[in-house]
Parts: structure tokens; sequence; C-alpha cells
């Protein structure tokens, strides 16, 4: 049999290489930023604190030491806004600086992974947030008990902080490489919060009366769930022709 | 309801009315003419460009060479600031 | 064998600033000698066939501008971003028209200067909140390319943005007071007619001035590219200066390719 060649293995195809699905990636990119944000402490901290200085501003600004129902909810979700564009300003500014932004593109993974990872980091951020900020509000300002009106309340902030981290995000994206990022981020952010504020504190204000609190309206939550989805999916969709270069 | 509306809603008399709906159509026409002054200016600045354009093109032909650049760049009004 | 038939935008200029002309006359004569007084406000209701049209085409720009960044991220055509562009920047100035007209009647109807029971300037307030940050996102970025990337990307989320936001505002003002402003439905034969019309004198002069300045900025740029191809070859182009206006950089005096149509 010598001088024969065996008969040739069956050719190996050669499958291109499929970039990994996306949720690893997303899970590989969120935990770089959780870890980052837990080792450096930019956002997170500050965002809090200015939370908590600005109900001792809003009590000297309103001569007030409590607030209810309309009051109360502006007041809470005004202040929850202004500390999340803190942390919008701060979201994409390491990934600029440092080249994240590059070495983010060269990798063969699905881009969409950035803005899934990024609006789940804001997310965490505004938890944490709410966390410190409507304790201390419950505690400083507002004139009605604060378990009753947890539930309703809880449901409402999720909504609201999803439509804050999406558009935050987006935000947070466009503005980060132009020149007045600090002044155009917020500038851009706030007339998209509108709705947000509206829905949320519409929704939130019956909850925070001490006599026969309410619940919130299904029609505010149904706004707020609304907007939600449609700028995630607008967001989603457009966030890709932000990082080409 | 016709009635509450008539309540809440004070209809001015027809002499001071006429002064807020006029004030209204002029906003609408000032913010028109505005526009056309904005684009004579244009205009004005465009007719200047052509004859400077005309004027480089006959220095151009009779030597069938590009005249010379710091003429053409000087006379640049793209530029804004002072050549660095 | 390519056609090199230049990109006209002023073709059609004339016939559409002509029909503007015609239609704003009719509007006008008919707004002031035809419909009829209305019971409740009398005169000053007449500043509404000018206010609520200038907020319908204010409204429809601002989604147009949104339609037309879509093409351009879909053809990455610098045609695209610089109509929607054009359309944004006028409907800016709709908006503030809008926004003035409204807050003439509110004087006059209710005594101040601006309501916040009417929904519709609210939320044009919101929407020129968010626009007015158009300009300066744009003068922000200098890479023509990113810029017109990122412009476009904000011109698709505002126009989005624009009807959430006129449902969002007219849920939360439902409860406070009728509306008295703006309301389009239940026009009487002869009110509806003169509404109709201005409206369709407003559109055109909308289109008219859209068209307008498209054709101003293309022969700019037909001029620069001009000037550059006398200045020599050799000759560095002179650097623009940085502007918010997107440039038309591809357009050269002879041979901009045709797509078919003379311009929009």
């Amino acid at each position: 049999m010598s001088g024969v060649h065996a008969p040739p293995r069956a050719p190996q195809t050669v499958r291109p290489a499929r970039p990994p699905r996306l949720w690893p990636t997303v899970r590989a990119l969120l935990r770089k930023e959780l870890l980052v944000e837990l080792r450096t402490l930019e956002s997170v901290p500050g965002m809090s604190l200015f939370a908590v200085a600005t109900f001792v501003l809003f009590h000297f600004a309103l001569n007030r030491s409590s607030v209810e129902g309309d009051l109360a909810a502006g007041i809470l979700w005004v202040t929850l806004l202004f500390a999340a564009i803190l942390g919008v300003n701060r979201l994409f500014v390491a990934d600029a600086e440092q080249g994240g932004f590059d070495g983010f593109l060269l990798a063969p993974v699905d881009r969409s992974a950035m803005f899934v990872s990024k609006v789940l980091t804001l997310l965490a951020f505004l938890v944490v947030l709410e966390l410190v900020a409507v304790p201390a509000f419950a505690l400083l300002l507002l004139g009605s008990p604060l378990p009753p009106a947890l539930p309703g309340l809880l449901a409402t902030l999720a909504l609201g902080d999803v439509g804050v981290a999406v558009i935050g995000t987006l935000v947070a994206a466009m503005a980060v490489r132009t020149r007045a990022r600090d002044l155009l981020g917020p500038l851009l952010a706030l007339p998209l919060f509108v709705p947000i504020v509206i829905g949320g504190a519409r929704a939130t204000s019956p909850l925070l009366v001490a006599v026969h609190p309410g619940t919130p309206a299904i029609r505010w939550l149904l706004t707020l769930g609304l907007y939600d989805l449609l700028f995630g999916l607008i967001a989603y969709a457009l966030f890709d022709f932000l990082l080409e270069d | 309801m016709l009635a509450a509306a008539l309540a809440e809603v004070p209809a001015l008399p027809l002499h001071t009315a006429g002064k807020y709906v006029a004030g209204a159509y002029i906003v609408l026409f000032a913010l028109v003419l505005i526009y056309v002054a904005i684009m004579a200016i244009r205009l004005s600045r465009i007719e200047r460009d052509l004859g400077e354009l005309l004027s480089m093109s006959e220095n151009a032909a009779p030597d069938g060479a590009p005249p010379s650049t710091a003429h053409a760049g000087s006379q640049d009004p793209e530029r804004e600031s002072a050549p660095a | 064998m390519e056609r090199t038939r230049p990109i006209v935008y002023g073709k059609g200029l004339r016939p559409l600033s002509i029909a503007t002309v015609v239609a704003m006359a009719v509007s006008l004569s008919l707004v002031f000698f035809y419909a009829p007084l209305e019971a409740e406000q009398g005169f000053l209701q007449k500043i509404f066939y000018l206010h609520v049209p200038l907020a319908i085409v204010a409204l429809c720009g601002f989604v147009l501008g949104g339609l037309l960044a879509i093409q351009h991220l879909r053809t990455r055509d610098p045609r695209w971003d610089m109509r929607s562009y054009v359309v944004i920047h006028m409907s800016l100035i709709f908006a503030v028209g809008t926004l003035i007209t409204g807050s003439i009647w509110a004087k006059g109807s209710w005594g101040h200067w601006w309501v916040w029971s009417e929904p519709t300037l609210v939320s044009f307030l919101i929407v020129f909140l968010l626009y007015a940050t158009y300009q300066p996102l744009r003068f922000a970025i200098e890479d023509p390319e990113r810029q017109s990337r990122y412009a476009s990307v904000f011109a698709i989320t505002a126009g989005a943005f624009v009807p959430m936001n006129f449902i969002a505002v007219r849920l939360s003002t439902a409860y406070l007071h009728p509306r008295v402003l703006g309301s389009t439905s239940n026009l009487p034969g002869p009110m509806a007619l003169t509404f109709v019309v201005s409206l369709a004198a407003i559109s055109l002069l909308f289109a008219t001035l859209c068209k307008y300045e498209l054709t101003a900025k293309h022969t700019r740029a037909q001029i620069r590219a001009l000037r550059r191809r006398l200045a020599g070859e050799s000759a560095a182009a002179p650097p623009r200066a940085r502007s918010a206006a997107p440039s038309l950089q591809h357009v050269t005096a002879m041979s901009a390719r045709a797509t078919g149509s003379s311009a929009p």
C-alpha cells in the first residue's frame, strides 16, 4: 500500500469566528464598570452627598421644616435628577480620556454591549443614590410617614430610573467628546427628562401625604413605562452611530 | 359650559383686542422681514465673491497659470480670523 | 456614463414663492373679512389662525428634521444632513414665533404673558429648550463628519421626543383648566375653512424659506469650490472657520453629480 496516500480527511470547515453574544460581553463590561467605581468611588458618593446637601438647601430656600404632597414629590424628583446629572457627566469621561472607546471598538464584540452595560451601570448608581437620598429625604424634609408610601414609591422610582439611565447614557455619549461637555450634557438632558419628572412627580405626590395617602395613578406609570420603552429602543438603535470614529 | 368659560375668560372689547391681534401678525411679518434682510446681506456677499472670482479667472485665463495664491488667500472671506 | 448635471436647489423656488404669497394673501383676507367673530373671545380669537398653524408647522418640521436625519445616517450623504439642519433651524424660528404669538394671546385672554394651563405653549417651551441646544452641540464638534453624525443622532432623538412630550404635558394639564386657546375641534364651517387655508399658507411659507436657505447655502459652497479651483490645485484650501453649519465640501462647481432630481 506504500505510495498511496491515505484518503484525505474531510476538510475542516473553518467557521468564521462569531462575536461573543451580547450578555457575556455586557456582564464583563458591567463588572469592569462596577469595579472601577468601587475602587475610585468617583460618582456615587458625590451624587449622594449632593442630594443630601440639596435637601438642606431646600429647607432654607423654602423656609419649611416639612413638606408633603406635590411639594414633596417635586423636591424629591428634582433633586434626584440633578444628582443623576452628576453621574451622567462622569459616565464616559474615563473612556474618552483613557482610550476606552478605541479599545472597545477594536474588540470583536457586539457594539450594543457598551450601551447596555453603561445603562445598567448608571441604573446601579441611581439605585444606590436612592438608597441614600430617599431615607435622607424622609428624615430631613418629608412630613408624612415613609413606610406606607414605599411600594408605590419604589415602583415609580424604578420606572423613572430606567428612563433616566437610558437618556443619560445617550446624552453622555453625545456630549463627552465635544468641547463643552459639562455644559452640553445637562442642557441636552434636562428637556428630555421633563416627561419623566411629569410622570414621576404626578405619580408620587398622592403617596407623600400624611392624611389619606393614595396610590400612584396608573396613567403616570404607563407614561413612564412607555417613555422608557420608546427611548430605550431609540437609544439602542442610535448608540452605535456615536461610537464609530 | 359656555357660561363657565365666559365667566373665566373675559373677552376683550374690540379696540383693545385689535392691538394684540395686530401685534401677533406684526411678529410674523417682522420675522419674515428679518429673514429677508439676512438674505440680502448674503446676496450682496455672494455678488462680491463672484466679482472677485471673475477677476481671478480673468487673471488666470491670459497666461493659463493660476494667479498667485497670496492674492487669492488675502481676499478669502471665509477666514473669519486672521490666519495664524 | 455619469450625468454631471449640477444640482440646483433654487429650481422651483419661484413658483413656490408665488404660491406662498397668494396663499398668505388669501388666508389673511379670509381671517379678517370672512371668518366670523367667535362668541367667547371676540376679535382676539383671530390670533388662533396664526398661532396654531405656526405650532403645527413647527412641530411637523421638527419631526421632519428627525426623518431627514435618519436618511443621513442610512446613506451618509451630507446633503441629507444639510436638509435636516435647515429644517430644524427653520422650525426653531417658527417655534419662537409660536411662543411669542401664544404669549400675546395669553396676555389678551388671561391678562398674563405666560400661562401654565395651556399645554401647547408649555410643550413648545420644552421643545424650544431642547432644540436650542442643537446649534451649540454642532458647534462644539469640530470634525465635520462627526458633527453631522452626532447632530443626526440628536435630531432623531429629539424628533421622537416631540410627540411624547406633547402627550405627557397634555396629560399633566388636563385636570387644571379647560383648554381655551388652542382647540381645533368642533370648528364651524367658515372658521374651519379659514384655518385650513391659513395652515396651507404657513406650510408654504416654511417650505419656501427652507428652499431659500438651502439655495443660499449651496451657492456659498459652490463659490467656495470655484475659488479653490481658481486658486489652483497647488494652493492649500484655506481652512474653514469652525462653524455649526454642515459643510458641503463635496460640492464642486462643475462635477456635482445629479441624484436624478433637483434638490428638495
